[in-house]
């Protein structure tokens, strides 16, 4: 018996999961660059922050021609570029909410949101961290990424139901959230269970305004009056504006003048420049040369939002004499531009370690001196060092010059032969 | 395995918990939607987690994500296998 068959060649992808490319799939990457800028830039440093930002706006070019294009092929009434201004406007409410009901734990934890903006910040424009133009910035970067994740999920499923949102976000993102920023990006900060619950409640928040907005617009909208649409829309409006007015107003009003003690209290500290190494006597010739070692620290401090930090130093000169008997053998300098710091450590597992290194510097000082006046130095012979050391201190917030002087009569130390 | 490690997946196991508890009324949910939900932490995990943990270690925040992991990919099973359907009309 003769069966019939069909030749035609099976495409290489299915039929549905080209369908859902095209729907959905090249949509979601176009929305979710800035999260991907975000990710790759700022948390796994694949390359810098700012070039990141070339796709995102490659993608940004890009989108209308890509909407432009499916709303006139497509016939799917479900597709979501029919939809996209409605679930634009709506990811942006969700993004604002995120950050408006972590305003409460500023007031009972101390916990303030608006820390990572200023690295966004300064990953993306270079301004200093701490700057009101800084945390703008990064405020408008966060936004950005609350709105792109709040728009992946309109796009990416069909049913905008609670359970698919919190799944999504209030689950999924707050894991990846949970890695991310403990391994890549909160230096010197610890992260405990209590860090992370907070971070699932806020993502829930953002499901939960994500899962309620459809269905206001879908319930409530079309029954209200124009003056309550126009509340209803100054309140959206309120909720995109506060995080970042208020992260304005609580810098200046709150975290500048705490950092300012902070930084007093560290530049204050006794004993911060002192002698750890009374001179050794390194080589005679025509000269004689001596060293001796001054120790800068401690210099760890925690800032206002508890992270650990080192106190800096720039600009450090230090000058000296030597004298044995009531007369001077030798004059001593030491000048560096900067101290070495951990602060530029950029992973949280290696900031520790750099940390625990640096909490105390040393700083060489070299002293030249006439050889004749080693003739009367032996084992024993106790010198007098006088110094005076003067530096730049850079804290969170505020530099200062200060100016710290010694005088110690200690025992030479010899790395040659004595007399 | 330190009690930090068990204190952090312990009280996040209790927090995704208690964040699901809101979803629970929601009807069974579309193919697509089940399917995305499946295959984006597991797609994720090697771009994004695994080398993470290749450079540092598996410690409390890998596990986090791999305990967020697991329950997106249970519930949404659950949901799509038991959950009734949404009434037409």
């Amino acid at each position: 018996m003769a069966v019939a068959t069909t030749d035609a060649p099976r495409p290489l992808i299915p039929a549905w999961a080209r369908t859902w490319a095209l729907e959905r799939g090249i949509l979601y990457a176009m929305i979710e660059t800035p999260l991907l800028a975000l990710l790759g830039g700022f948390f796994y440093r694949v390359v810098p922050y700012r070039f990141m930002l070339l796709p995102v706006m490659a993608s940004f070019v890009a989108l209308p021609i890509w909407i432009s294009y499916r709303r006139r092929v497509s016939t799917n009434p479900d597709e979501p570029v029919h939809h996209l201004h409605k679930y634009a406007l709506w990811a942006l409410i969700g993004a604002g909410f995120f950050t408006v009901v972590r305003i409460p734990l500023v007031y009972t934890m101390g916990a303030a949101y608006w820390t990572p903006w200023y690295d966004f910040g300064n990953a993306l424009t270079g301004t200093a961290l701490g700057r009101p133009e800084t945390l703008l910035a990064g405020s408008a970067v966060n936004m950005l990424q609350g709105w792109s994740v709040g728009l992946g999920f309109y796009i990416l499923f069909k049913r905008h139901s609670l359970m698919n949102a919190l799944l999504y976000i209030g689950v999924w993102v707050t894991s990846l959230y949970s890695f991310d920023m403990p391994t890549y990006s909160r230096v010197g900060q610890s992260s405990p269970a209590s860090w992370h619950a907070i971070m699932a409640a806020g993502h829930s928040c953002l499901a939960l305004s994500l899962w309620f907005m459809p269905q206001f617009y879908k319930l409530s909208w079309p029954r209200l009056t124009i003056g309550l649409r126009a509340v209803s829309l100054a309140v959206g409006a309120l909720i995109v504006i506060t995080p970042s007015a208020f992260a304005q107003w609580r810098a200046a009003t709150w975290e500048a003048p705490l950092q300012t003690r902070i930084d007093q209290a560290a530049f204050s500290r006794p004993d911060l420049v002192t002698l750890k190494d009374g001179p050794s006597l390194l080589s005679t010739g025509a000269d004689a040369r001596y060293r001796f070692t001054l120790r800068f620290g401690p210099r760890d401090y925690h800032n206002w939002f508890k992270q650990l930090r080192a106190l800096d130093a720039t600009s450090v000169r230090v000058s000296g004499r030597l004298w044995q008997g009531g007369e001077i053998i030798a004059w001593c300098q030491a000048s560096m531009a900067s101290l070495p710091s951990p602060n530029g450590v950029a992973v949280p597992a290696d900031f520790q370690p750099a940390m625990r290194a640096m909490r105390f510097t040393d700083i060489p000082v070299s002293c030249t001196g006439p050889a004749a006046a080693t003739q009367g130095i032996g084992a024993g012979s106790r010198v007098t060092v006088e110094w005076t050391a003067e530096m730049s201190l850079v804290g969170g917030r505020l530099q200062k010059t200060r100016r710290f002087n010694g005088n110690e009569a200690v025992l030479m130390r010899f790395t040659t032969p004595a007399g | 395995m330190n009690g930090d490690f068990l204190g952090q997946v312990g009280v996040m196991a209790l927090t995704f918990g208690l964040v699901l508890v809101l979803g629970l009324f929601s009807r069974r949910m579309e193919r697509s939607d089940y399917l995305t939900l499946v295959a984006i932490p597991i797609v994720a995990f090697p771009i994004a987690i695994l080398p993470g943990i290749l450079t540092w270690g598996f410690d409390k925040n890998g596990a986090t994500y791999v305990l967020g992991a697991v329950i997106v990919v249970v519930v949404a099973t659950l949901n799509y296998r038991f959950q009734p359907r949404a009434k037409e009309g």
